[in-house]
């Protein structure tokens, strides 16, 4: 339970310290890429929807048990990789006034990475804790990293 | 359907499609996205492509 309050309240302070930050900096978007953006929101919205409804399937029919953490967060995160995915695809994730695309695409390969030893670890040890499979979510990380250097590249060729 | 005549006017005035989207605000992929017929931009960046190519509304996007 503690572990719980834990994440959510995290999840809450990332969210508060992001809006701050954001509210400094805010990245420009043109009208195209509002509006792919827009319908890659929308497409996580559906995400979270169908995963929720999934999920509460699964686990009333099986009565399986699984981490309250874990079944929070997994339709938040595939939401989330929905509308970077969705982004990056179409080309619209790099904002006007982007900087260090090069190093944010770095770290969200770093972070992968290292999210990715501990789930996997975690997933062959077969431990039922939150926290390895929570982990194992942010695997994507490493995927957005890529989609990152991918759209960097395409923009290279185009050029 | 394909812009041919946004991208004539844009080799006309010796601009890159990365050049023209910076004079107007948008990104590169934007421009090309417009040249190739894959996005209808709003009348306020039609003006502003316009008045960076120094064409009118009616020679780039009025269909013959």
């Amino acid at each position: 339970m503690s572990d719980t309050l834990f994440v959510i309240s995290a999840v809450i302070a990332f969210m508060i310290i992001y809006l701050l930050f954001a509210a400094k900096r805010r990245n420009k978007y043109d009208e195209r890429q509002t509006l792919i953006r827009n319908r890659g929101y929308k497409y996580a919205f559906i995400t979270v929807v169908v995963c929720n409804l999934v999920l509460l399937m699964v686990v009333e029919s099986f009565n399986l048990k699984i981490a309250s953490a874990f079944l929070l967060l997994l339709p938040i995160v595939l939401g989330m990789y929905v509308a970077a995915g969705y982004s990056i695809y179409q080309g619209t994730s790099i904002a006007l006034n982007a900087k260090n695309i090069r190093i944010n695409a770095a770290v969200f390969i770093v972070i992968g990475i290292l999210e990715s030893v501990d789930g996997i670890r975690g997933f062959i040890a077969l431990q039922a804790d939150w926290e390895d499979n929570t982990l194992y979510l942010l695997l994507g990380l490493f995927l957005v990293g890529l989609g990152y250097l991918y759209q960097l590249f395409i923009n290279k060729k185009a050029k | 359907m394909k812009n041919l005549k946004l991208k004539a006017a844009r080799a006309g005035k010796d601009l890159s499609q990365q050049e023209l989207a910076d004079l107007v605000g948008v990104s590169r992929q934007t421009i090309s996205a417009i040249e190739k017929g894959n996005y209808n931009p709003t009348i306020n960046l039609c003006i502003r492509i316009c008045q960076a190519l120094d064409k009118t509304l009616d020679d780039l996007f009025w269909p013959n």
